[in-house]
């Protein structure tokens, strides 16, 4: 059979129950199975027999109709059965249907939770160590690791079905994709397999409904508008980005010291103004930094520092205060405070401009020398931290949601690597 | 690297985001505008730091 063409629907009747039973493979197949009464026949030699083989009625309907045809990644399968599994000694049983195409064979579709993935077999053999399982270079975690058994089935099949047997199932999970390994007494086989949106299965086979999803699948790709991978990419490139700007902006600021001295502050001076000499600020529209140094201890020095531009009048007021306490209570050392300070003025234009200063001290402080710096054009580092924590916010919260993603995916595993 | 048209267009609205940040960003290093300086220093035709009370 090489062509969708070839398939023909044969009718039998269940010498059992006399219900219909439907095939599409003909004598193609090993054994088919009565959907009414789960009687399994035999294809024998182009004869349809009955075998002493009788399974337990199935406890849930098929979502997809034995011989419905669907479209999957643009191949054409038919549904030729429906097997409800259960792994052996648990509640949890899922949906495999055994699809076919003339020219890509078998194909296995499951359900589990509303969740579907599609399983080929491979020729490739895996390579396990411990927990993981290597394919063409790529790393699968070890999910889970159980028995398999057939809680009920309908339909036909190409292999001879074995519904007393109780593979040993491992399961390894890259998702959106799954390999497999079903090992019986005689055999083993792998799987690749890799999940399927509910819509894209609904609209593939043209089902009117298919149930809501349940948690988080076990290969359910975590949002997938874009690939992880990309992302992590395109934050190494803002990362360099930021990093090059960083050293470059830090490399072209001139933090030129235009202006620098001490001022003493006593009773006849405190609260007066000091008046400096003219300076230039060159280099266009830049920032200018002043800095006030003094060795306060136990006590404050203020300054009201104003940046006047000769030329326009504009000035620029700032508030230096520094204030640094330090004792001892109960035994214990402690401090709080600076004895310096620091502003910064922005785009600051470039002129012929001068300071005034006027410190104020407490009476219980004597004279107290204050150091005033005034430097042009300051490297600006706050603004890069800025920068890196806005930009960090997205990404932040798209790994903290996969990282939950990922937790409630492995929730139901042994082998969860979220697990302390 | 092989870029994926549909990573770009999903992605759009954050490069953006991060596109118009780092002009921001290089705009005020290249003028000396600190994001964090409004407390710091005010600019007016007159001063207002003449009088301090502790």
């Amino acid at each position: 059979m090489s062509t969708f063409s070839e398939i023909k629907k044969e009718i039998k009747n269940c010498s059992e129950c006399n219900a219909v039973i439907e095939t599409y493979l003909g004598s193609s197949s090993y054994n088919v199975i009565c959907p009414k009464c789960s009687c399994v026949y035999n294809y024998y030699d182009g004869w349809f027999i009955k075998s002493f083989k009788k399974l337990k009625p199935l406890k849930e309907k098929p979502i997809i109709d034995i011989g419905t045809i669907g479209v999957i990644d643009k191949i054409k399968y038919i549904t030729l059965s429906f097997v409800l599994k259960k792994e052996s000694g648990t509640d949890y049983s899922w949906h495999e249907y055994t699809l076919f195409n003339p020219i890509y064979g078998l194909a296995y579709l499951t359900m589990y939770n509303g969740h579907w993935m599609l399983l080929k077999e491979i020729t490739e053999i895996p390579n396990v160590e411990g927990r993981s399982a290597y394919l063409n270079n790529e790393r699968f975690e070890l999910y889970s690791r159980y028995r398999s058994k057939v809680d009920g089935a309908v339909g036909e099949f190409l292999f001879n079905f074995s519904p007393d047997e109780k593979p040993q199932i491992e399961e390894f999970i890259l998702p959106p994709y799954i390999i497999t390994s079903e090992k019986t007494e005689d055999n083993l086989v792998w799987l690749k397999g890799e999940y399927y949106a509910p819509n894209q299965i609904k609209n593939g086979f043209n089902l009117v409904d298919v149930p809501d999803r349940i948690g988080v699948g076990q290969i359910q790709p975590y949002v997938a508008k874009f690939k992880t991978k990309f992302f992590k990419q395109v934050l190494i490139l803002l990362a360099l980005i930021w990093g090059t700007m960083q050293v470059v902006f830090d490399g072209l600021a001139k933090e030129e010291v235009v202006f620098k001295n001490y001022i003493n502050v006593n009773d006849s001076t405190t609260g007066k103004d000091y008046y400096t000499n003219s300076f230039e600020l060159k280099h266009g529209t830049k920032n200018v930094e002043i800095t006030m140094v003094t060795s306060v201890f136990n006590s404050w020095i203020y300054a009201g520092a104003t940046l006047v531009n000769e030329k326009t009048g504009d000035v620029y007021d700032f508030e230096l205060e520094a204030e640094y306490y330090h004792g001892y209570t109960d035994g214990e050392s402690w401090s709080e405070g600076t004895n310096w300070s620091s502003k910064v003025a922005s785009s600051v234009p470039e002129g012929t401009y001068y300071l005034i200063i006027r410190p104020e001290k407490p009476t219980s402080l004597n004279n107290m020398s204050i150091g005033i710096t005034l430097t042009r054009d300051v490297f600006i580092s706050s603004n890069g931290l800025i920068l890196l924590i806005l930009m960090a916010i997205f990404p932040a919260y798209y790994f903290y949601k996969q990282r939950k993603f990922e937790e409630n995916r492995w929730y139901n595993s042994n082998y969860s690597p979220y697990e302390d | 690297m092989k870029i994926d048209l549909e990573d770009i267009k999903a992605l759009k609205y954050y490069l953006i985001f991060c596109l118009i940040l780092i002009l921001i960003y290089i705009y005020s290093m290249i003028v000396g505008w600190r994001f964090l300086s409004f407390n710091e220093s005010s600019h007016s035709r007159e001063r207002t730091n003449t009088h301090y009370h502790k």
